[in-house]
């Protein structure tokens, strides 16, 4: 919500809303009538009876329907505004006994020992399903949370339990992950 | 004579050629103190090969005297590392083929 054109396509939508109820209203109560002079509704009589009508407010009732949906299709075209589609990541796992948990992350951060992290995720919905945290440590997963939304300011907050791990007793002997080693996709 | 050697280079190719290059290879190797010469058990040791590699990551734990091996080991290269718990102890890249045991001393700190 922090575009401002957000609010005028509210407020078209917030018309729309009122064109479609006013309409309804001044249909049902007969406000507005399309002879004056008379100051009748028109009446339109069919084989099964004998209708009365207003025009005016059924147009009313019609145009309003326009600023109530526009808006709804243009949001989606608002520059940088999140547009949120489904994509499937589909794929097979081969792991015999071990129970394996599959995750489709976007965003890493990368702390040596402690720190504060940052990283930024894709805009979900309140109604999907919530991000899940994991923090890993030579490939083991040492703590897991779910991130749950709490406030409107875009920020999640989690706090993993600290990991206290005793000192080994021998010096790492470690050469850097050659290149053709590294993740992804062949 | 010539044709006659030609048929068995032929023969050779075609029968034991392309089956031993892609034959599986064991690998096996020892991680001890380098102090004490004693094996260092309960280690994890894993072998990734390549990305562009289709064999699969291979997995093992080094028994009481430190020893660990792997059979039916697709040929190639891999990343060997070892790590105790959290702390990943060792990294290297080995080739199965060539290196067919390790030994791998761990200075104490």
């Amino acid at each position: 919500m922090d575009d401002p054109r957000i609010w005028l396509y509210f407020v078209c939508a917030l018309t729309g809303v009122f064109m479609v109820v006013g309409g309804f209203w001044l249909i049902y109560k007969e406000k507005i009538y399309i002879d004056a002079e008379s100051k009748q509704a028109i009446e339109v009589a069919t084989p099964v009876g004998t209708f009365k009508n207003n025009f005016p407010a059924l147009t009313l009732f019609a145009l309003g329907f326009f600023p109530l949906v526009y808006p709804m299709y243009a949001i989606n075209d608002l520059t940088d505004y999140a547009r949120v589609e489904t994509l499937r990541i589909r794929g097979a796992v081969d792991a015999h006994s071990y129970p394996a948990l599959i995750y489709a992350s976007i965003g890493q951060d990368a702390r040596n020992g402690r720190g504060d992290f940052e990283m930024k995720v894709p805009f979900v919905a309140r109604h999907q399903s919530d991000f899940k945290v994991l923090l890993v440590v030579n490939g083991q997963v040492l703590g897991e949370e779910s991130a749950r939304r709490n406030g409107d300011d875009g920020e999640i907050e989690v706090r993993f339990r600290p990991v206290v791990a005793e000192v080994t007793p021998y010096e790492p002997e470690v050469m850097p992950v050659p290149a053709d080693y590294l993740g992804g996709q062949p | 004579m010539t044709r006659l050697l030609l048929s068995l280079a032929i023969a050779w190719t075609v029968a034991g050629g392309p089956v031993s290059a892609q034959a599986p290879v064991s690998f096996s190797g020892r991680v001890y103190d380098a102090a004490t010469k004693d094996g260092i058990e309960n280690l994890q040791v894993k072998l990734t090969p390549p990305r562009q590699s289709k064999a699969p990551l291979r997995l093992a734990q080094t028994a009481r005297d430190g020893t660990f091996g792997f059979e039916q080991l697709a040929r190639g290269r891999y990343l060997l590392e070892v790590s105790l718990g959290t702390t990943l102890l060792y990294r290297a890249e080995v080739d199965a083929v060539q290196t067919p045991r390790v030994d791998i001393p761990l200075r104490r700190r």
